[in-house]
């Protein structure tokens, strides 16, 4: 797998924008070798990671980093809006028992799809590291 | 993304979902399919067969169309659902919300009919 450079997107809440980057980051990993399950559920935590910045953090966009290893991938949020722990909270472990508890999915996608996971607030802003492994 | 209902059935209806249930996909289907459940007044089952891909507002679509439906006094099954979309379902437990089913015969066991 290729680990020189990594590969970088910038994403709005727009979901046609979403949509445009799931595809760049699909292609990204499947030619880095990446394999098609490792690659799949890092596509998928990107659109939530995204929505949940932007419509709930009040974030304008999501800086993304992703960098190929020997077993998958590294995914790196990073945005400016409020500070939200997604990691964490009644949600992070165990699933909602209500059809009304709807949002708590997304966080058991992002918890439950990354082999290791850690969130940080640095200089104001979110810092979710997401790795990625068969 | 494209979605069809066949009544199949005196208490029962098929909606048979084609394309990428991705954000853009979830927006396009979400109204037509939450109200078009809405008025149907029977129970329902839907055929993922044709979609490849499913993520997280995908799923808020199919929960709010088994909310409705519940509401109503009416059940959801899903069926045909794709390895890579079965892996995302069970990641975010949604069998705990909308009971899945390997063919439509099975999933007609679920809600009867």
């Amino acid at each position: 797998m290729d680990t020189a450079v990594p590969f970088q997107l910038r994403v709005s809440g727009d979901t046609s924008d979403i949509v445009a980057a799931e595809k760049k980051l699909q292609g990204h990993l499947e030619e880095a070798g990446v394999p098609g399950i490792v690659a799949s559920r890092a596509v998928v935590v990107l659109e939530e990671v995204v929505l949940n910045a932007c419509r709930h953090g009040g974030a304008t966009e999501v800086e993304i980093e992703v960098l190929v290893e020997d077993r998958g991938c590294t995914v790196i949020f990073e945005d400016a809006g409020k500070a939200f722990d997604p990691l964490s909270g009644q949600f992070a472990e165990t699933a909602p028992a209500s059809m009304d508890d709807v949002g708590g999915r997304g966080l058991l996608l992002i918890r439950r799809s990354a082999t290791r996971s850690t969130y940080a607030r640095v200089e104001e802003r979110n810092r979710l590291v997401l790795e990625f492994t068969g | 993304m494209e979605f069809e209902v066949h009544d199949i059935a005196p208490d029962l209806a098929q909606v048979v979902l084609s394309g990428r249930l991705d954000a853009v996909g979830a927006e396009v289907l979400d109204l037509p399919f939450t109200a078009q459940i809405g008025h149907i007044g029977k129970n329902v089952i839907v055929d993922l067969s044709a979609v490849p891909f499913v993520g997280s507002l995908g799923i808020r679509v199919l929960i709010s169309g088994a909310r409705v439906l519940q509401r109503s006094g009416h059940r959801m099954a899903i069926y045909g659902v794709v390895p890579a979309v079965a892996e995302v379902f069970d990641i975010v437990a949604l069998e705990d919300l909308i009971p899945l089913a390997p063919d439509m015969a099975a999933a007609r066991g679920i809600v009867g009919g």
